[in-house]
């Protein structure tokens, strides 16, 4: 593993002015008095021997805000992922929330001699192309429909949706019988090796298939598949591709509403990696936009502001993870739409969580997957 | 070869122990009075001293001595006392040349005094070598036209107009405005005094107005710029004020009638103006301009009014713009700088918020002259703001949009502010949210202390996001406070961003006309950043004020009496004297390609391509770095006092004997030979193999030197220079990097192992490291063989002359 040293110099930690704005913008330290980024950096640079026991390593929910504001644009996120890789490897366990399942079903996956039965979801009228070098990645959507049943979000609903929208824009996508976890979780709660070996499944299984070229619609996934993998794989190889990004579902046709437009308000949420990271705040506005009677109303916070859903990769779930999920969710109520849209499950997931966890009647708004949305549009379509 | 008749004197200086200690300066003595053409040979204790410089002179007269040589200090210590010295005995200056045995001999091989007498010989016959085909050179005398031109008239460019006036000299103030006044003219206030701006400004702008030496020139830019120092020839594009300046008395009937109504940029779009109008009351040239942009045409059926109502028949709404041309000796630039624009920073909510403002927009309300006459009223309800917070370094000290230096004013701004905002209702809550306070100037650390004492709160930390209250339109910010750790929300009815300042959009523009450079951040480039500061490194070129780097109005009209002061050095004399290492043209072999005028960073090369003129060399505008001689395939170029065949002789003397024992180094006179005399003063040791040559510039370097040295056995060449970006001669550095990537190819194909040729940069200051390389070229030497010394001799002979 790098050194603490190779890790502030690829993160500019040492260029942090303190100036306090990291803080200022920051979801957590909102709720949280005794977190702030530079603050991590700072003990860390002081005392680099007691940073690993901090709690407060393990508050970031890797919204990415900090960086954005930040002068220097210094990675806080990328400093505490490391400083959770080192906690861990020191042994180090981190309390993981809905019993620790997700983690589990993550290690499982990365063991190479598990083999999935992880297809069914699949409807018969989508069905996949085995032989096509393209390749529809899911990750852990199967686990989590059956994890969050409760809370009546169903992932997969999401990638059946976006698999929908692929075969209208005429792309043939296989989905793979073996593929893992992207691992996005597991590094983030520090889990180096359980990374690695997912990422290792996952190129042997790529590679296995002969794909070439990966398609994801979960921007988690994708920020994995594109940033991650590369830097720790040397055999990665792969093209990777935003559903967003492919020129023919831009092009999709619009659904009309046979008596005139019946307008629905439905406002955005931009998922942190999507939006702050990728800076793709327009490709997912453009396909709202292509549903016709759809009026697309913006939340207080949104684009380069929007507030995180709250999202901690499984672990130290707790109040002020709920109390971020509060502001958002409040702010959702105020524009008065009838549906928040959001582009990632995981958004979907913990938004959706929080709103039923409250007794909260000014919440009661519908929180609906971007592609789950489109493709019923299409079929709308199709029945005209 | 011809014959070589000159007659060389050598004197061998003791310095004391500083040579004597580590060389024995006798042996050096006999084997200089051996040389062919060494007439005398001698030593002296103290070279440099009046008895020393006297021994020198006697002897030149007593022997009818023709060239010098010292072996003493560094050149860069005294090669011009003892050039004054020869040509106080009737010698031409030029021709002389010093040996440095001290500074790259003696004390740098302090514990090998038979190595270091051996080196301290080579060093006297390299010297001898090149002293005996030394040509007198005569210091071309360069006229001057006793006029300035100075460019931008805010207070920098108005100051430096009255220095150059007072002291006699014919000025051309050129400003782009309608009126002069610059950023000075917008401040209601300067600090640390508290001072009225345009109070303190105003006379000085009418004393540049009338005073007879200056001719103002406003509401024009400059076109043209041709020429070089003493010599410029500048083309001006007057544009068309549609009103005669001289007639008008602003009695200002024209704007009263005037339909149209646009936003006054003066006053930073708070209020309006009209398109007939005149910038501010203060104005220089006191006169009306009609804004023809929104001016509703003149076609009299569209209207007219002003014309009709203008009694003393001034406007021409038929006015164009028109040329004219000037003669001037020195141009000082003084142009100013833009304030940032933080429309970008989405998160402070300027142009989204009304009441956020920026400090320039706050110093129009807080005027007396301003849209509220100086009330303090906040934009949504025109109310007194009781909470007022000011954000510093908007728009500097960052890399995430916005310029990353510090913009030098803002701090003593904001303090400034809050003081009048202090004076205006006492009662108000001030917060200033700010990573550092520079306070570092006269009467500055006061001026904060004031602020204090009058209650205005310090908060370290930067407002991470600006919300606007609906309702009562307040300003709400989040922020740590980074001293007590702790989030904080303040709400403020009024937010003011402390905006960094940058460059002028039009400065690139006049920069390429004027062939000086800007530095990393939009800046102009200084000749040197300590003991040039209002030089350009354009001979004859000067700057002051902001234009170099942001800075408040002290710092300013210091600079630009700085820049008259320069300017006025080569203003005074009728003429100047040009250094005599200077580019000289064969034109018998000059074949007019073009490409020393294309190389030549100073543009100081003329070649009419086509017609085939030959190659002329501006003397004036020449620095002698030699890049075009280096250049040039016919050997029609060459630099006085660095010519070929004098760099060729040292070579040639360097490895006369034992030349696989021996590294060559070019030096750059600048960097890489100031390092070697810093590494020599601070008494640090090296290996004694290796022979300097002096070079005014890398550039200069041609690739038969190099050649020729191989060819003569040397196992291993360094070329070194500037850093990249600091070249003496701003760009001349690059062509020495095109040198040696074409050197280490062209070795590659002989079989020449490439890394016989090194190259490094070593700047000035890095005598340590000049240190550290000397050693490892030692180490590289030895595992050259001499196999492979002798098979490079063997190809390049054969070979002919290469190159």
């Amino acid at each position: 593993m790098a050194e603490l040293k190779d890790i502030i110099r690829q993160t500019k930690a040492q260029f942090c002015l303190d100036c306090g704005k990291c803080t200022a913008v920051c979801p957590v330290s909102r709720f949280d008095a005794k977190f702030s980024p530079r603050l991590i950096v700072r003990k860390a640079l002081r005392h680099p021997d007691k940073i690993y026991a901090d709690e407060n390593i393990w508050s970031c929910i890797g919204c990415n805000m900090c960086t954005v504001r930040c002068n220097y644009n210094v990675s806080y996120v990328d400093f505490i992922r490391y400083l959770r890789m080192k906690s861990r490897e020191n042994g180090t366990e981190p309390v993981f929330s809905h019993a620790g399942v997700p983690e589990s079903f993550m290690h499982l996956m990365a063991r190479k001699e598990t083999k999935q039965n992880r297809l069914g979801w699949i409807p018969d009228d989508v069905g996949i192309d085995t032989s096509s070098g393209t390749a529809f990645f899911v990750g852990c959507a199967p686990y989590f429909d059956a994890i969050f049943q409760d809370i009546g979000v169903r992932a997969t609903d999401s990638s059946i949706g976006a698999m929908r929208l692929l075969k209208a824009a005429g792309i043939s996508c296989n989905v793979l019988a073996d593929e893992r976890c992207c691992g996005h979780d597991l590094i983030l709660s520090g889990d180096l090796s359980g990374f690695l070996d997912l990422g290792h499944a996952n190129i042997e299984e790529f590679t296995n298939r002969g794909i070439k070229k990966i398609i994801v619609s979960c921007p988690e996934c994708y920020y994995t598949l594109k940033v991650d993998y590369p830097r720790y794989f040397n055999d990665w190889n792969f093209e990777v591709c935003h559903i967003t990004e492919v020129p023919e579902i831009s092009q999709i046709s619009r659904h009309t509403d046979a008596n005139g437009s019946v307008k629905r308000k439905v406002t955005y949420h931009d998922s942190c990696k999507l939006g702050r990271y990728f800076k793709m705040y327009d490709g997912p506005r453009n396909l709202l936009n292509s549903i016709a009677g759809v009026e697309l109303v913006e939340m207080e916070n949104n684009r380069e502001n929007a507030v995180c859903c709250g999202a901690s990769p499984w672990m130290y779930c707790g109040s002020i993870n709920k109390q971020v999920q509060d502001e958002r969710l409040r702010q959702a109520g105020s524009t008065g739409a009838e549906m928040m849209v959001t582009s990632c499950p995981k958004c979907q997931i913990h938004l959706t969580c929080a709103q039923k966890s409250h007794d909260n009647a000014a919440e009661d708004i519908r929180i609906v997957d971007m592609y789950h949305l489109l493709s019923q549009s299409l079929a709308r379509k199709e029945k005209d | 070869m011809e014959e070589n008749n000159t007659r060389v004197g050598v004197f061998i200086c003791d310095c004391g122990m500083n040579i004597a200690g580590s060389v024995d300066c006798e042996a050096v003595k006999d084997v200089a009075a051996a040389i062919p053409g060494v007439v005398v040979a001698m030593r002296n204790k103290y070279t440099c001293s009046d008895p020393g410089q006297e021994e020198i002179k006697k002897h030149i007269r007593e022997h009818h001595l023709d060239r010098i040589v010292v072996a003493s200090c560094s050149p860069r210590m005294h090669e011009s006392t003892f050039r004054s010295c020869i040509a106080d005995a009737g010698m031409n200056p030029y021709l002389l040349e010093m040996a440095n045995i001290r500074e790259h001999c003696s004390w740098v091989h302090l514990h090998d005094k038979p190595a270091a007498t051996e080196k301290a010989k080579d060093i006297v016959k390299i010297a001898i070598a090149k002293a005996r085909l030394l040509q007198p050179i005569e210091e071309a005398k360069i006229p001057v036209t006793d006029a300035a031109l100075v460019i931008g008239g805010g207070v920098a460019g108005i100051q430096a107009a009255l220095d150059l006036a007072d002291a006699g000299h014919k000025v051309y103030l050129v400003e782009r405005e309608p009126s002069i006044g610059g950023v000075m003219a917008q401040l209601d206030k300067t600090f640390p005094t508290m001072d009225c701006s345009i109070c303190v400004l105003g006379p000085k702008m009418m004393d540049a107005g009338k005073h007879p030496n200056i001719e103002l020139i406003a509401f024009s830019e400059i076109t043209k710029v041709a020429g070089y120092i003493g010599n410029y020839t500048v083309v001006i594009n007057r544009k068309a004020r549609y009103v005669n300046e001289l007639e008008c008395n602003s009695c200002g009937k024209c704007a009263e009638i005037c339909p149209v109504t646009v936003p006054d940029e003066f006053q930073q779009g708070f209020s309006s103006r009209k398109a007939a109008y005149i910038p501010f009351p203060q104005a220089v040239p006191a006169s009306y301009i009609i804004d023809m942009k929104n001016c509703l045409g003149n076609n009299p059926v569209r209207c007219n009014k002003c014309v009709e109502v203008c009694e003393k028949k001034c406007i021409d709404l038929n006015m164009a713009d028109r040329e004219m041309e000037i003669k001037v000796g020195t141009i000082i630039v003084c142009t100013g700088m833009d304030v940032y624009d933080p429309t970008v920073l989405d998160e402070y909510g300027y142009t989204r918020f009304e009441n956020v403002i920026t400090t320039m927009e706050f110093e129009r309300l807080v005027c007396g002259g301003g849209p509220t006459e100086g009330q303090i009223l906040r934009p949504t309800d025109r109310k007194v703001p009781r909470r007022i917070g000011f954000i510093q370094c908007v728009g500097s000290r960052t890399a995430n949009r916005g310029n990353p230096y510090c913009s030098n004013v803002c701090c003593m701004n904001t303090i400034k502010d809050s003081l009048l905002i202090k004076e205006h209702h006492p009662e108000t809550e001030i917060f200033v949210f700010y990573m550092d306070i520079r306070a570092y100037g006269k009467g500055f650390e006061d001026l904060y202390r004031r602020s204090k004492e009058e209650g205005v709160h310090y908060i370290r930390g930067f407002p991470g996001e600006v919300l606007e209250i609906p309702g009562t339109k307040n300003i709400k910010v989040r922020v740590e406070n980074t001293t007590t750790c702790k989030v904080e929300e303040y709400e403020l009815d009024l937010l003011v961003l402390s905006v960094g300042l940058h460059q002028d959009a039009g400065l690139k523009k006049l920069c390429n006309l004027l062939n000086i450079s800007l530095t990393a951040d939009g800046f102009v480039m200084e000749a040197h950043a300590k003991l040039k500061p209002v030089d350009a490194p354009t001979p004859g070129i000067f700057f002051a004020g902001s234009v170099e780097a942001p800075k408040d109005i002290k710092d300013s009209v210091t600079q630009a009496s700085a820049a008259v002061s320069r300017s006025s050095i080569i203003l005074n004399s009728a003429f100047i004297k040009a250094d005599g290492v200077k580019a000289v043209v064969d034109l018998e072999k000059c074949t007019s390609c073009g490409m020393c005028a294309r190389i030549c960073p100073y543009n100081a090369i003329e070649v009419d391509v086509k017609a085939k003129s030959g190659a002329r060399v501006i003397i004036a505008a020449c620095a002698g770095c030699g890049a075009c001689s280096a250049e040039c395939r016919f050997d029609a170029i060459t630099v006085r006092h660095f010519m070929d065949d004098q760099i060729l002789s040292q070579i040639s003397s360097a490895l006369a004997t034992d030349p696989q024992n021996k590294i060559i180094s070019f030096l750059c006179n600048w960097c890489s030979y100031a390092a070697s005399d810093v590494a020599g003063i601070s008494r640090m040791q090296y290996p004694a193999n290796n022979r300097f040559i002096r070079v005014m510039c890398s550039a200069r370097v041609h690739e038969r030197f190099i050649w020729h040295a191989f060819k003569l056995g040397a196992p291993l060449v360094l070329l070194s220079g500037c850093h990249i970006g600091d070249c003496h001669y701003i760009t001349a550095n690059h062509s020495t990097q095109k040198r040696a990537d074409k050197m280490w190819d062209a070795m590659e194909k002989l079989g020449i192992r490439p890394e016989r040729l090194q190259l490094e940069w070593i700047s000035a200051a890095e005598g340590p490291r000049f240190v550290h390389i000397m050693k490892e070229l030692e180490k590289m030497r030895k595992a050259v063989t001499l196999e492979e010394i002798e098979y490079t001799r063997k190809m390049l002979s054969s070979m002919g002359d290469a190159n």
